[in-house]
């Protein structure tokens, strides 16, 4: 019989294990040698209370700590100016709802980047169709981690689905091209940070909130590049579920997307072992 | 739905917000696509604000049939099993109680769970089900055998579903609709273990039953073409279906073990993750001898 172009659960399968063959002669993770794309993940325990409550100033300073990893700056004024100027158009872009991105790191980036010079009036909300993010000349991605029942993850490239304008054909086949909403003509080259809300992030039957599945991290993960920051966050949810299990938990359906926005859309790294990943703070179950 | 107004120090404050399919998205965006894989007719959303300022959210989806709020219910097992006496059973967990009541399915999330919180969702899950008829579940779980060559079934996971993508958030299979399931098919899928040892591979029985012996073949042929390519087209003739004595069991390797498949009438049999050819052909024997008997006693 001939076969159709369908990707199976055995295409899936024979290229996990290409990959693990070639996992296997390469380096460990956090040592990176010869990375090409840097994820910095900053964590503070005291960053949520008992009750799951943000403390808004631990919060803006593990924003600012953020910002000055990825670019490498010395102040958190200088950090954002080197990835924005005043006359910029900028949109932040946060998950609005089912396991929201926190309103203090949402409200952290724009005071920061008020203070470091961007007029208020310049700084939109972009989550939701095309019309503002056409009006843009730079996106700050602000998406909340979790995993999601369609796609695997749900997290950074999911978060410009919207976008597309056609959000539906992305939760059939096509689940595995959301990279391709990243080349669109008014959404291409204007990401210059990923910043994930990983507070309390959720590893399983997203995107609907779901307590049994979801735990104070309370970290940030950040980085220019789109797809390294997503795998960074995939690492951590996977981790998290065999954790919960107490035995391998893959995410199901697997996350396509994360590959194939390397491999077919070049937006970024997606191999763990080309990413290198700087830890700050709150070690306690990284999961790196 | 006749909910109390106050329950404890919570007060709904808003509700009941009714979603339909033409709406579901603006209110779950992707998570939509969950219900309206089942028979989905609307959904009642209410919310209760307490006096510490935390919240009770109660979600009353209304489903066609009860079947279909099983499903829903049957897809995640893990945590706490509650009864509601004939009236409806839960599972509750980390402050979310999930809940199937007759046609309904509920989800009721309390946003911090405490002692307090916990006893206020099971009153609300109590108002939800009062004075409903629960019937048993889907009639079709019946053909699963209980045990495979000594691979005992675990009840707590088996998951009655309609769609592919449902199917896929259980055991990827396709990103495409390949066995062509949609909401007139009915599917079961039930894993099976040893004893209590921690197996990474258990075995795997999918079953999914068609409109007709027409759809249903053809479904067979779609999924031999997509998923066993190098299978023998003998395999897919309209011959397999009459009958144990004539049925032809396939089997074919792959990734992650033997799969055995074959078509009894218009059901459709599958084995996954099998260790064997000979334990794949003779795991969907015993499928198919559970499932001739059990149809013999449900007609």
């Amino acid at each position: 019989m001939t076969k159709t172009s369908a990707y199976t659960r055995r295409d899936f399968l024979r290229s996990t294990t290409a990959a693990a063959t070639v996992a296997a002669t390469s380096a460990p993770l956090l040592s990176a040698a010869g990375a090409v794309s840097s994820v910095v993940v900053v964590r503070d325990q005291k960053a949520m209370t008992g009750g799951n409550k943000v403390d808004a100033a631990i919060v803006e300073k593990m924003v600012a700590e953020t910002v000055m990893r990825v670019t490498g700056e010395k102040s958190t004024k200088s950090a954002w100016l080197s990835l924005f100027k005043p006359t910029d158009i900028v949109g932040l872009v946060p998950t609005p709802h089912l396991n929201p991105t926190h309103d203090e790191v949402v409200a952290a980036v724009r005071q920061q980047l008020v203070e470091a010079g961007i007029p208020e009036s310049n700084i939109r909300n972009a989550q939701g169709g095309t019309e503002v993010v056409k009006q843009c000349t730079a996106l700050i991605s602000l998406p909340g981690l979790k995993a999601h029942w369609l796609t695997g993850i749900g997290t950074v490239l999911k978060n410009y689905i919207l976008f597309s304008g056609r959000a539906r054909d992305y939760h059939y086949a096509d689940s595995a091209k959301l990279g391709e909403i990243w080349n669109l003509p008014h959404v291409k080259g204007k990401t210059r940070l990923v910043l994930v809300d990983a507070l309390r992030p959720l590893c399983d039957k997203g995107p609907q909130p779901d307590p049994r599945y979801m735990w104070p991290y309370k970290g940030l993960i950040a980085g220019k590049d789109p797809v390294a920051v997503e795998r960074v966050g995939l690492e951590i949810i996977t981790k998290k579920r065999d954790a919960l299990r107490g035995e391998p938990w893959p995410l199901s359906p697997p996350p396509l997307c994360v590959e194939a926005a390397d491999k077919d859309y070049h937006l970024g790294v997606s191999d763990l072992k080309r990413i290198k990943v700087e830890t700050v703070g709150w070690s306690d179950e990284l999961f790196l | 739905m006749n909910l109390p107004k106050q329950v404890g120090q919570w007060r709904l404050t808003e509700g009941p917000q009714r979603i339909d399919a033409t709406t579901i998205f603006d209110y779950m965006n992707g998570g939509g696509e969950l219900y309206l894989g089942f028979r989905f007719r609307y959904l009642d959303v209410y919310d209760f604000q307490g006096t510490d300022d935390t919240r009770i959210l109660v979600e009353v989806y209304q489903m066609e049939t009860s079947d279909d709020a099983f499903g829903l219910l049957s897809l995640d097992r893990d945590g706490e099993k509650v009864s509601f006496g004939p009236a409806g059973e839960g599972i509750y967990g980390a402050g979310l109680l999930r809940l199937w009541s007759g046609d309904t399915y509920a989800r009721i999330l309390a946003e911090q769970e405490t002692p307090e919180s916990r006893e206020v969702v099971m009153t609300l899950a109590e108002s939800v089900c009062r004075g409903r008829r629960h019937p048993a579940p889907p009639a079709f779980l019946g053909c699963l055998p209980p045990e495979l060559d000594g691979y005992r079934l675990d009840p707590d996971r088996v998951s009655y579903f309609r769609s592919y993508l449902v199917l896929n958030s259980i055991f990827f299979l396709s990103n495409e609709n390949i066995l062509m399931l949609g909401l007139n098919t009915e599917a079961i899928t039930a894993s099976y273990s040893r004893g209590h040892s921690v197996e990474r591979k258990r075995p795997r029985l999918i079953e999914v039953r068609y409109e007709s012996e027409s759809s249903a073949l053809a479904a067979y042929q779609s999924f031999l073409r997509t998923y066993l390519p190098e299978s023998n087209r003998d395999e897919v003739s309209g011959e397999t279906s009459i009958g144990l004595q004539n049925m032809k069991i396939g089997a074919g390797e792959t990734e992650d073990g033997w799969v055995g498949h074959t078509l009894a009438g218009r059901t459709l049999v599958l084995a996954f993750e099998c260790p064997s050819e000979s334990l794949a052909r003779g795991w969907v024997n015993t499928a198919v001898r559970h499932l001739m008997s059990w149809e013999e006693s449900h007609d």
